[in-house]
């Protein structure tokens, strides 16, 4: 099967282009992994050797799930204690949140990140697609082929999964604080 | 569904909302949206330039262009994408050890099922640098030349040395090689290994063009070739001659395409096997990991192996030449299409149908001609070095001998890592066949082996009912997984005391997919005694060297099996061997012709009707006759054969190369311990260099090399880039490796401490070696803390589980509580399963400790504890953990918990539990069930509902018609045989555990749908798009395994 006309995947691209970045951004973290991903997940559409299901009604979702697949298979390789760049600009309203909330907030992303990285790669993109992207049960399930109970189970799952890791963070953490 | 999970988790909100708070700025966008567009573009307009090129050119090349191409994409990755991409090839199972500061691999890259080159830096440098083999055979008669052309090419900026591992048929003669750039041939030259070498590095340093063909093994070469320019295109032609296999009236052609990984064995097998004790020693580690020291080259025969879903991005195509003189008919290959093109009477081409053929299993071509009955010929060539002849010798049809010899049949089955899945299975089914086929008066046993050994019965069993039940249940709980310790078990089954009644046949079956070839074949040689040894490779890529070697050595004969053909043929024939040879004690009386140095020396007993192959010298006018003499089950066997000098070979330059070949393999044969250490005698070693130098062929000892003095190649140092292999077909270790993960055995220990050290990280043994411990009071290393999870000293609760990488030179130390296992192993949850060795040492009571060694030395897998139920008295307590089914089937993709509306089953987690948490290597998690009793459960585990119900048992004839209904499914399916009503279809089962039952419904449908019952409640997943999540995969399979333990389970069918 051919991949879709080069106009076709330009048109996508212009229509769809933010909200895949966005979505692999939330789950990377990173503007240059989010990239790579946007670029991946386009270029796919052209290659003819991958089956494109004709008459895809929901170009966001389907775009959006790929994204989130490309992302967390990144997201898994990297180095698990992995600096996170710090570059010097966080475009935060001043008048909202202090440097501290905006410190504070990163670190939480950047566990979320981390922890997310432990869970099996359907789970986390579950997880993603429920809480990042907004997707509904039946969307994901589509998307996924998964049945709509699947994703109810793997998300909860999932869910259970993360609290614990974020709990054994927090308990490690605070080990280390008494140790000090 | 309702959606009801957006409600607030009062832990987990907060960061789903920074994460989603956390996008993007406008600039880093916009630039991202200019590299899509660029990158859009591109693509297309490559499509564009593609769809112009033929499409052979295409397929071959569009990888490459597909990567040069994605410029825009290169140019805006950046540091860290490419350390993410390099973190994800270290995760490449087997690299090359090099010394070479700038060599490099080429390994997959991050998600896209390309491989590619990368820096030391993890930047992506090219594809694959082999584009394509070809192979091209001429066969005329029973003698074939084989041309194999590899075409080189350098994909990347700058200039690189391409080494290349690749496999030949074990018994050939390769006596050219050539390299071609553009339009000039560089004829190689034979040269002694050493001095080869030198040439080739000179020629190397000094820029200069230039290839060299070394010798692994008899079937395990390396092309390396130095100084390719960026974009140049080096052709390397390699040609052999060899006899073609003729049995029964049929010929095979078989060309061997991928090396599968090899197991290098550790000098002295791990300690639990062996059940050798160490001295107590305060300072010294319990045991140490020894690193291989038996194969000194075992880099060099340890290829690179893509990971399963990426091709390596070399193909091949294959064309044979039939000249027959007689109508060809039956072509076949097991393996392949083929297509067959008969253009003449007694002449045909046949080649792949896929003209890029993946290069991950043997190509075996068969066909017979007008005539069964091959007549002999006396074949005769003329050269330089004098005029050799070859002899082919038809043998006597078989006779069958009216009262067959009492036989002590062993059979030895390989169950380590690399035969897991369809192989070891296709071993089982083969095994299964000879055993029913046995004689009335035959004993027999069976014996397996990985990185242990295990018997079924103490001693050699009579053939009866019974006593083969009793090996089909141990055959059963057989599965792959581990290392292939196969020296233990080769002294073992030879060692074992003779029955003096009896002719001893030990029968191997195995892939013999090791490195310490050499030795086993030495071993056989010594050990052998009166027994015969036969061999059956199973597989689609088997070390034929060994294999052949071993039933030569044994005086038996070797039968592969591929895993497209059935085993009924494989054992009905080698029933008919073993039950009685054709012909043995086989000589030739000369009656004085002109011969000299007649190969091989010492002619085998044929135990099939296939040719006697004999080369010699011939020094005069060969006119006359000759007596072949031997012996049939009738008695005495003479044939007198007149021969003539008429026939001229149709390979002229073939029979002294075959003659010297043979010669080769002879002296080799002298000490192959000593070869296998790098210690073969210098004398011995001069005498191969000597043949290999006059005849101009490739031996362990002599190399071809060929240098290109026409230019010099600008004066930078090549990468050296290693060419990968393909993962080969049938093997399924690594592909889910995350499934055949744990091997390990529970046992209960004292308490104690347990020191486990890791000699040295080399071949196998590699970095990421995992050691796991259950029921840790505490641990600490010696030299640094295990993997960032826990720091030296700390305590750990009683009951936890943990695990950590540790690296050469580690000492862990480990402090148990009661019952407990602990065990190393290696392998990534990506990569592929190398080895798993098992620890335990009290050093407190080491007494009990040997106790416990012997004890689980002698004890077969079969019978230890996979599913611990209840405490050590094996009583069930409902407040103790029930059950662990490792590796079945993910059981926790059906697991819903009480608040998922809409699911039946009613399952509560208890995460209070000190089981709980990530440290767990095991994945194990115990939960609730329906609040009253405990089950622990993994990722991929199944846990099943026990309740105290009545107690009922099992008659034995329930028993045997359940394991009866098993062996109608497909062995994809075994795991639920126990669950099948007459008609096939899956039905309720019962399972009894120590009284107590468990009741289990599942229906699996071809339609995906499947519904699962457990207890009292059901739950049902309705199409299921992953059918590796049906309870129909392989792994369940554990399930029945299981449940067929008569000490742990029993099994019912539901009335």
């Amino acid at each position: 099967m051919a991949g879709l006309p080069a106009e076709q995947v330009e048109e996508l691209a212009t229509r769809f282009g933010r909200i895949v970045y966005n979505a692999a951004y939330r789950v990377l973290g990173n503007a240059d992994d989010a990239e790579d991903v946007l670029q991946s997940v386009f270029l796919r559409l052209l290659d003819g050797r991958r089956a494109i299901a004709s008459g895809v009604s929901e170009w966001g979702a389907m775009l959006r799930t790929m994204a989130t697949h490309a992302a967390i298979d990144l997201l898994r390789c990297r180095p698990r204690a992995r600096f996170e760049p710090f570059d010097g600009f966080v475009s935060v309203p001043a008048e909202t949140q202090s440097a501290v909330e905006v410190a504070e907030k990163s670190r939480m992303a950047a566990t979320l990140r981390e922890v997310l990285a432990e869970l099996p790669q359907r789970d986390a993109q579950v997880f993603c697609l429920r809480h990042f992207e907004e997707l509904s049960y039946d969307e994901i399930a589509g998307e996924l082929g998964l049945s709509v109970s699947q994703v109810g189970v793997i998300l909860h799952r999932g869910k259970a999964q993360l609290r614990g890791l974020l709990e054994e963070r927090m308990s490690a953490g605070a080990r280390k604080d008494s140790v000090r | 569904m309702k959606n009801d999970d957006l409600e607030k988790d009062e832990l987990l909100q907060p960061y789903i909302d920074a994460a989603r708070a956390d996008e993007p700025r406008e600039q880093e966008w916009q630039a991202a949206r200019s590299g899509l567009h660029e990158a859009i573009r591109c693509e297309a307009e490559k499509g564009r330039e593609a769809s112009e090129q033929p499409s052979w050119l295409n397929s071959v090349f569009g990888p490459v262009l597909n990567l040069l191409q994605r410029r825009p994409r290169l140019r805006f990755a950046t540091i860290s994408f490419s350390a993410a991409v390099l973190i994800c090839a270290v995760a490449l199972p087997i690299i090359l050890s090099t010394t070479s500061p700038s060599s490099v691999h080429a390994q997959p890259a991050n998600t896209n099922g390309q491989l590619t080159i990368k820096g030391p830096n993890g930047e992506e440098l090219g594809v694959c640098p082999l584009k394509h083999t070809s192979v091209e055979a001429n066969v005329t008669g029973f003698i074939s030349r084989t041309i194999v052309r590899q075409e080189f090419e350098n994909p990347i900026s700058e200039k690189i040395e391409a080494v290349y591992t690749f496999p030949l048929p074990s018994d050939s003669a390769v006596d050219s090689m050539v390299m071609i750039i553009g339009d000039r041939r560089i004829v190689g030259k034979v040269r002694e290994k050493r001095e080869a070498r030198q040439i080739y590095d000179q020629a190397r340093a000094a820029g200069k063009v230039a290839s060299l063909l070394d010798q692994e093994r008899p079937n395990i070469f390396t092309q390396s070739v130095a100084n390719i320019d960026p974009g140049a295109k080096i052709q390397i032609e390699i040609s052999y001659v060899e006899t073609l296999k003729y049995e029964d009236g049929e010929f095979e052609f078989h060309f061997p395409m991928v090396v599968a990984p090899r197991y290098i064995p550790s000098e002295t097998t791990s300690p639990i096997v062996t059940g050798r004790s160490h001295i107590p020693n305060d300072t010294a580690p319990d045991l140490v990991f020894h690193p291989p020291s038996v194969v000194t080259d075992g880099s060099r025969i340890s290829v690179p192996v893509v990971n399963p879903g990426v091709r390596a991005g070399h193909d091949i195509s294959v064309e044979v030449f039939l000249n027959a003189g007689m109508d060809i008919y039956d072509i076949t290959s097991p393996l392949h299409e083929i297509s067959v093109d008969n253009y003449e009477r007694g002449k045909a081409i046949v080649s792949l149908k896929q003209r890029k053929e993946i290069p991950n299993r043997d190509f075996v071509l068969r066909y017979r001609t007008a005539t069964d009955q091959i007549g002999d010929a006396f074949l005769t060539s003329k050269g330089d070095n004098g005029r050799f002849f070859m002899l082919i010798l038809q043998p006597p049809r078989r006779v069958t001998p009216a009262a067959a010899v009492p036989k002590e049949m062993f059979f030895v089955i390989d169950r380590s890592g690399s035969m897991s899945g369809p192989p070891i299975e296709k071993a089982k089914q083969t095994m299964k066949l000879c055993i029913e086929k046995l004689n009335p008066n035959d004993t027999f046993n069976l014996f397996s082996f990985s990185g242990g050994t295990g018997w079924c019965f103490n001693e050699p069993k009579p053939n009866t009912q019974q006593n083969r039940d009793s090996a089909l249940k141990y055959l059963n709980d057989l599965y792959g997984s581990g290392g292939t310790e196969m020296m233990p078990a080769i002294l073992e089954a030879l060692g074992h005391p003779a029955d003096p009644d009896r002719l001893r046949v030990v029968c191997f079956m195995t892939d013999g997919e090791i490195g310490n070839d050499f030795d086993i074949i030495d071993a056989v040689k010594k050990n052998a005694g009166t027994t015969r040894v036969f061999a059956f490779g199973i597989g689609n890529s088997v070390n034929h060297f060994l294999l052949d070697a071993m039933a030569h050595e044994g005086r038996g004969e070797v039968q592969y099996v591929n895993l497209n053909t059935t085993a009924t043929v494989a054992a009905e024939k080698f029933c008919e061997r073993i039950h009685a040879p054709v012909l043995t004690d086989i000589s030739i009386d000369w009656k004085g012709l002109p011969v000299t140095e007649i190969m091989p020396a010492h002619f085998p007993d044929l135990f099939s009707v296939k040719p006697l192959v004999i080369c010699g010298r011939l020094n005069g006018v060969a006119e006359g006759s000759i007596t072949l003499k031997g012996r049939t089950a009738d008695g005495e066997f003479t044939r007198d054969i007149a021969i003539h000098e008429g026939a001229a070979s149709d390979h002229p330059d073939a029979i002294d190369a075959l003659w010297a070949r043979s010669k080769v393999d002879d002296l080799m044969n002298q000490d192959m311990h000593a070869l296998q250490m790098n210690q073969f005698p210098q004398q011995l070693r001069d005498e191969i260099t000597t043949v290999g130098v006059k005849y101009g062929i490739m031996t362990q000892f002599t190399s071809f090399v060929a240098v290109d003095e026409s230019s010099v190649t600008t004066n930078t140092q090549a990468r050296q880039v290693s060419v990968p292999a393909e993962n080969p077909d049938g093997q399924t270790w690594g592909k889910e490796s995350s499934d055949y993960f744990f091997d390990y055995a529970r046992t209960k220990l004292a308490r104690s401490e347990v020191r486990v050290k890791l000699a040295q990280s080399q071949g196998r043994a590699r970095s990421d070696m995992r050691a796991y411990v259950t029921g840790i009071e505490s641990y600490y290393i010696d030299n640094k803390s295990l993997a960032g999870n826990t720091p030296t000293g700390a305590v750990h609760s009683p009951g936890t589980s943990s695990n950590g990488t540790i690296s050469a030179g580690d000492v862990w130390r480990v402090k148990c509580g009661e019952d407990r296992a602990y065990g190393l192993q290696a392998g990534s949850s990506e990569g592929r399963v190398q080895d798993e060795l098992l620890v335990y040492k009290p050093q407190s009571q080491p007494q009990q400790l040997i106790e416990q060694q012997q004890q689980a030395t002698a004890t077969p897998r079969s019978q230890l504890p996979d599913v611990y139920v209840g405490d050590q008295e094996n009583n069930i307590d409902a407040n103790k953990n029930l059950f662990v089914f490792p590796n079945a089937f993910k059981f926790d993709d059906y697991v819903a918990d009480g608040n998922a509306t809409g699911s039946r089953l009613q399952w509560s987690f208890d995460e209070g539990s000190a089981t709980t948490g990530p440290n767990s290597i095991l994945g194990v998690r115990q939960l609730k069930v329906n609040g009253d009793h405990s089950i622990r459960t993994g990722d991929k585990q199944v846990a099943l509902i026990v309740t105290p119900d009545t107690a009922k048992k099992v008659s034995a004839t329930k028993l045997a018609s359940a394991t009866a209904a098993l062996h109608k499914l497909p062995s994809s399916l075994r795991g639920l045989r126990a669950l099948l009503d007459a008609d096939g279809n899956f039905t309720s089962g019962t399972l009894k555990v120590r009284g107590y039952e468990v009741k289990l419904k599942v229906w699996v449908s071809t339609d995906r749908n499947m519904r699962l019952e457990l207890g009292s409640y059901s739950y049902s997943v309705q199409e299921t798009s992953e059918p590796d999540v049906l309870i129909c995969g392989v792994d369940v399979r554990r399930l029945i395994d299981l449940a067929l333990l008569p000490e742990v389970l029993q099994i019912e069918l539901a009335p």
